[in-house]
């Protein structure tokens, strides 16, 4: 899958299927601090992503 | 997921889109009545950034408040202030609210940038006491000030001062700021106490805010953002917790504000007129150590 990671304006390539919560651990990511967007939509970090789904991290932290 | 209000896919904390959005400004607005933040008849002043939060706290409370205005601290750190200005301008024109912007630079000859270069004071300590300083300036002849700390801002304050071991600090926490009412300081209150920092950045997000991701250069360096760290690895691993710790504050505060209403004594320094426990207060004793007068 296509993920982009917006703390870092970064584009990268991962091979994933499973829940949202899986990948952002398997990047090292608190789930708390990150708001999946797949295909565009936000949605809920049990939400099952597909290899194939452009996934957009957006950071929940910003500011000072 | 499923929604807990109705059938549609839940996208945080149980709740769809719609009733995300619901949720998040009947909490404001329950917050505002049940805590006495402010009347009908009161004039409001915003404390603004053009973040997700403040936008967020200009959006909600315009829609049943008739009488506020925004004020930004233009803090002068190249790369970031300027960015969210503009989100913030664009904002306020879009929705006829009037907004005041005052620079560092102005008000003390010297940017933010410009003052960490003459002094080992930390960047977000001359920050917050300037900041601090320049809202209430601003806002004589309004009843309050709102700011947009959000759950996740209070708790990391909470946990700075426990860290500290300072519970004269924590007294002054919850949505009703500080412990005693003086002529000299505006009253502040934060409408959106009890929201979560990722519900605020979900509810701009389904509002269509024009926010872009921006941090300040010197975010990641604060001890705010090291516990804010902490307090995100407990509740992704815990969820709930911060809900938690805040109802157990919300608990004790009571009891910490009537314990420290004495307090300092406040009074005008003696060089800027502004509140202070000492005969300087700390805006203008930072003032003298960056060489700006």
């Amino acid at each position: 899958m296509k993920i982009w990671l917006e703390k870092d304006d970064k584009t990268f390539e991962k091979k994933f299927s499973g829940r949202g919560v899986d990948l952002l651990k398997s990047l090292g990511l608190y789930n708390e601090e990150v708001i999946i967007s797949r295909n565009g939509e936000i949605v809920h970090d049990d939400a099952e992503l597909s290899d194939s789904d452009e996934i957009k991290l957006l950071s929940v932290i910003s500011g000072g | 997921m499923k929604c807990s209000k109705c059938s549609k896919v839940a996208v945080y904390s149980g709740l769809c889109q719609k009733h995300l959005v619901a949720h998040v400004q009947k909490t404001v607005k329950q917050t505002v009545t049940k805590y006495k933040l402010f009347t009908p008849k009161d004039k409001l002043m915003i404390a603004a950034s053009g973040g997700k939060d403040s936008l967020t706290l200009l959006d909600i409370v315009s829609s049943f408040h008739p009488y506020l205005h925004a004020l930004a601290i233009d803090e002068g750190i190249p790369s970031y202030r300027e960015h969210t200005l503009l989100d913030l301008r664009k904002f306020c024109k879009e929705r006829g609210i009037q907004l005041k912007v005052v620079s560092f630079a102005s008000e003390y000859g010297k940017s933010l940038s410009a003052m960490v270069k003459k002094t080992d004071i930390s960047a977000c300590r001359l920050c917050g006491v300037f900041r601090r300083q320049l809202l209430n300036k601003h806002s004589k002849g309004y009843d309050l000030i709102a700011t947009g700390h959000n759950l996740d801002d209070e708790l990391q304050s909470l946990f700075m001062n426990l860290w500290q071991s300072n519970l004269q600090l924590c007294a002054r926490l919850g949505p009703q700021t500080g412990v005693v009412k003086s002529k000299h300081f505006v009253s502040r209150v934060k409408p959106l106490h009890f929201i979560p920092e990722k519900m605020v950045r979900i509810y701009a997000l389904i509002r269509g805010f024009d926010v872009n991701f921006v941090e300040c250069p010197h975010a990641r360096d604060s001890f705010r953002h090291k516990i804010g760290g902490i307090l995100n690895r407990w509740e992704s691993e815990e969820p709930g917790v911060k809900k938690n710790m805040m109802d157990s504050f919300m608990g004790w505060l009571p009891g910490l504000k009537r314990q420290y209403a004495t307090g300092e004594p406040v009074n005008p320094c003696r060089k800027c007129g502004q509140p202070s426990a000492g005969e300087l207060c700390r805006a203008c004793a930072f003032v003298e150590k960056v060489s700006c007068s």
